[in-house]
Parts: C-alpha cells; structure tokens; sequence
C-alpha cells in the first residue's frame, strides 16, 4: 500500500502553495474593481529619469505632508512608520490632501478617501510619504509613450484605493484621454 | 562512490599483504556494494542531461518573459509548482528518494519564485521579510505534509533569508524576527525528528548560531551571549561526559556537543571581539578563559569527538596568535614579528602532534574497555 501515500498530501501541498499565490493576484484585483476610484495629478520626479527600464516613475502632490497637518499620536519608532491620508475630491475632478493621521481614521466625511503610506518618523518639516504607487512597470513600448508626456505635465493618474486604504494604479490618463488601463488579472 | 572506491583499494592490498583472507575480503567487498546507491556514470549523466534540459526550458521562458501576458506567466509558475509536487509525489511513491527530493525542491522554488514574481507583476507593496516568511511557512507545511527531509532544510535556508531580510528596512514589525526564528527553530527541530533528516540539523545549528549573532549586534543586547554561553557549555559537557544520555535523547551527541562547544567559542570570542573594539580591560583575561576552554575541549572529548578536537585546535593557536599581538606585538618590529610567530607557529605544531599521540592512545583505551 505504498502507492498513492504521497499523492495526497502532495495536491494538498500544490493547493495551498498556488491558493496563496492566487490569493496575492486576486488582493490586487480586488481592490482594481471594488476600490475607490480617486485621480491624482502627477508631477515629473526628475524629468530625465522618468523611465527607468521598464517602470515610470511618478510623483504625487501627497508625496509630501507637511507636518503641522498630521494629527494623531506619532508611533513611538525611529524607522518607517503607517501614516493615513484624507483625500477630496477638487473642482477640477483631481483629489488633493484635506489632512493625514498616524493612526486610521473613523470620522471620515462624506466624499473623502483614507489611503495608507508609509513614513519616515524622524524627518522634520514634511514627510515623505510611499504609497506603492510611485513606480509604475508598463507593458514593453508603453513606456515611451508615458514618458513623452509625462514631461508635458499633464499626465493623471486613476488610483483604486481599498477599504483598508491600500492603493493601487488603475490607469494612467492625459488631458483626460486614457493613456493605459492595468488590467485586473 | 568516493569512499567505496578508496576502500576497495585498501581491501586489495590487505588481500595481497596477507592482513586479511580472500574470504573476508569478498565479505567486505559485497557489503561495501550493499551501502546505498552507487554513483554511476549512468547517474552522473542522467543528472546532466535533465540539468540542461532544464537550462534550455528557463533560457526559452527567459527570452519570451516580457511577451508573455501576466496570467500566462502566473499560469507557467504553477505548473511548475504543480509537476514539482506531484511529480515528486510520483517518483516517492515509486520508491526514487533522490528524484523526488529533488522534484519537491523544485516545487518550493517555484513557489518562492512565485511570491517574488507576482508581487512584482502585480504591484503589490509589501517588504522582503514577509515575502521570505511566507516562502518559509508554505515550505514548512510542504516537508511536514510530505515528511521530506529535503525540504526541512530548505525550510531552514529559506528562514535565513528571512532573518538577514528583517535587518531592514527599519519599520517597527521587522523586530518580530527575535520571536519568530526561535519559534521556527522548535518546529524545524520537530520537523528534524519527524522527517529523519540529517543534514538539516547542521542548518539548523547554524541558524540558531547566526540568530544570537544578530541579535547581539543588531539590538546590542549581551543578554543572549550569555544564554548561548551557558547552553552550549551544557551542551558540551552533556556530550562529554554523558553522551549516551544525549544519544538516547537526541540521536545526536556528537554534533550537538560539537556545536555547543562552537557556541561557546563563538560567545566568547565576541566578547573578546567587544573588548578589542571599545578597548576595556578584559582582554587578555578573556583570552585566557578561551585557552582554557580549547584545552578543556581537547581533554573532554577530544579523543571522541573530532568536530570538538579539530575546532580546539584551531581556537588555541588563534588565541595564542592573538594573544601573542596583543601583549608583545606592539613592542617589536617586522622580522620580529615573523620571527616570534613562526616560532610559536612551530610549538603549536609540536603542541597538535603531541596531543594527537594522546588522544589516539585514549581512544585506543576506550575502545578496548568498552
């Protein structure tokens, strides 16, 4: 009775093993299709450093927070910490920053979005804050095409951002004609 | 095999000397054929041929990387997976060790490969650590569920990675790591015994070893230099002096003696390592402690335990050496430098010969009186 002993735990093993790498794709599909929505307008980050092999590198205007606006009790760390931003939504249909919080927000008012980044605690005046979605890897020859326009300032970026404030690139959009969509799978 | 081959030689001219009758050489002979599998050309060739297949298969799937689209590429990373598992389920079953470990490997690669790879595809934010603690944790159930002792080792290399991953960067759950290695280290201690794996406690040891280093330097705490100080020494003199009590509870007393004994070498020559830097007084005191403890080494169980007898050694002619700088190096010149390390270089030689005579003589007592 020796045959077929491993068979089992071995499709047991293989299911697990590509449940959990399914389960990294389908986070990021998740939060493509239920997230909110919210556009950001993106900044050149070093205008002839924009492509960097295949990725675009971009750069938001809550890129930096200046301090006097982050409430809540800053965690006691001395490296990278959670930092929670609020967003609305502008006139112009672009979102920009109403205030930022150590910790996650309950209070949230109609029609403004937390995102989560991540901070250096010790810096002072303003905080350079990472949400994950300053590199941006394109398809091969997609990239020129960015940066191209990239330079012209124009180029907006869609941001899906999760109930739990993670944020992920929708599509890159110029003078509001759709640049490139990431698909969900 | 290497061994078998050598042995044969020496058989034949015990055969031709007369040492042993043709009877007992030919006994000899089969039961060296009976130890394990042989290591044929044929083997050798097998391994090379599916190595370069293999080369071929990822040199194609490199070129075509970038063309394929994500979800292709997700799907050849499982099917990896799954031919790994499976296949190395198969080749289990067929009663094939070497293939099927050598198959589950390839399924824990590609599952490794599988986290870096859509992490990356699908811009997933996350650090390297909790990346490398997955791969580990899925490895783990791997070995247990397919009782592989294969992967319990990898298991352990993977949890490595994650240590010397946690170093940085700084965020306040990197520290998790002085919870979670020692947590790993018990179930790969568990895994050890279940699986019946050999090479995996030399890992293991290792890990545990890295980890105080890491700790001490990384969160400047002596704290654990001390413990480690206080276990290896038990370790050591359980070995020593009751290595069947160890034996019978381990399976292992030798090795475990022989780390124990690296562990106290390890904590005190990190002491001395700190006193160097920050120059306290210790010094030569610390150094004098760790000849004592090479030459208790030597006279405990150096006539058994050669791990123990080759590492003193090598301990007491560092720490002469060192010693040797510290106190009378600075007061003489080049050629006497070379002058008085060549010397002592020479009476350490003298020393390892000497004590080589004496070791073998006991051990040659203990054999006949046991």
């Amino acid at each position: 009775m020796k045959t077929k002993y491993f068979l089992l735990p071995a499709l047991i093993v293989a299911l697990l093993q590509s449940g959990a790498l399914y389960a990294m794709v389908e986070k990021h599909a998740m939060i493509l299709r239920h997230g909110t929505m919210i556009t950001l307008a993106t900044q050149p980050v070093d205008p002839r450093d924009l492509l960097r092999g295949e990725y675009v590198r971009l750069g938001y205007g809550i890129s930096s927070v200046e301090a006097d606006k982050v409430s809540g009790t800053k965690p006691d760390t001395t490296g990278l910490a959670d930092i929670y931003v609020t967003l609305k939504e502008g006139a112009d249909g672009r979102w920009s920053l109403t205030g930022a919080s150590w910790q996650k927000r309950r209070d949230l008012a109609a029609g403004e979005v937390q995102m989560r980044g991540q901070t250096l605690t010790g810096a002072m005046g303003a905080f350079a804050v990472q949400y994950g979605i300053e590199r941006y890897y394109l398809p091969e020859g997609w990239g020129r095409a960015v940066e191209k326009v990239q330079g012209e300032r124009g180029v907006d970026a869609v941001i899906a951002v999760s109930g739990s404030g993670e944020a992920q690139i929708r599509s890159l959009k110029y003078n509001g004609r759709l640049l490139y969509q990431e698909p969900a799978y | 095999m290497i061994v078998g081959f050598t042995l044969r030689k020496h058989i034949a001219r015990w055969q031709r000397d007369g040492l042993i009758d043709d009877a007992t050489a030919e006994r000899l002979r089969k039961d060296i054929a009976g130890q394990g599998p042989g290591f044929g050309l044929g083997n050798v060739l097998a391994i090379l041929g599916v190595i370069l297949l293999g080369a071929a298969l990822l040199s194609l799937i490199a070129a075509n990387w970038e063309a394929m689209p994500r979800l292709v590429r997700v799907g050849l990373i499982f099917a990896v997976l799954w031919c790994g598992y499976l296949g190395g389920a198969w080749r289990a079953n067929k009663g094939d060790a070497i293939f099927s470990e050598a198959l589950y490997l390839l399924g824990a690669i590609a599952f490794g490969a599988g986290i870096a790879l859509v992490g990356q595809m699908y811009h997933l934010s996350g650090d390297v650590a909790s990346a490398a603690l997955l791969w580990a944790g899925g490895t783990v159930v791997a070995a247990l569920l397919l009782r592989s002792s294969t992967l319990v080792s990898t298991s352990i290399v993977i949890a490595g990675f994650y240590l010397v991953a946690s170093l940085e960067p700084e965020t306040a759950s990197r520290l998790s790591y002085i919870w979670i290695v020692p947590v790993f280290a018990v179930i790969a201690a568990g895994l050890i015994w279940y699986t019946g794996a050999q090479v995996a406690r030399h890992f293991l040891a290792v890990l545990v070893l890295a980890f105080v280093c890491i700790v001490h330097f990384d969160r400047d705490v002596t704290v654990v230099l001390w413990m480690t100080l206080i276990a290896g020494l038990g370790l050591f003199l359980l070995d020593a002096l009751y290595p069947d009590i160890l034996d019978r509870a381990t399976g292992w007393s030798i090795g475990l003696g022989a780390y124990g004994f690296l562990a106290v070498q390890m904590v005190l020559l990190i002491f001395q390592f700190n006193d160097h830097i920050f120059a306290r007084t210790r010094d030569v005191m610390t150094g004098i402690v760790i000849l004592a403890v090479a030459i208790a080494g030597l006279a405990l169980s150096g006539h058994r335990n050669l791990a123990i007898r080759w590492s003193a050694y090598g301990l007491f002619s560092l720490e002469v050496l060192y010693i040797a700088f510290e106190t009378i190096g600075t007061m003489i010149g080049t050629a006497g430098f070379f002058l008085t390390v060549g010397v002592l270089v020479l009476l350490l030689a003298v020393f390892v010969i000497r004590m080589e005579r004496r070791l073998h003589k006991k051990s040659l007592v203990k054999g006949a009186a046991s």
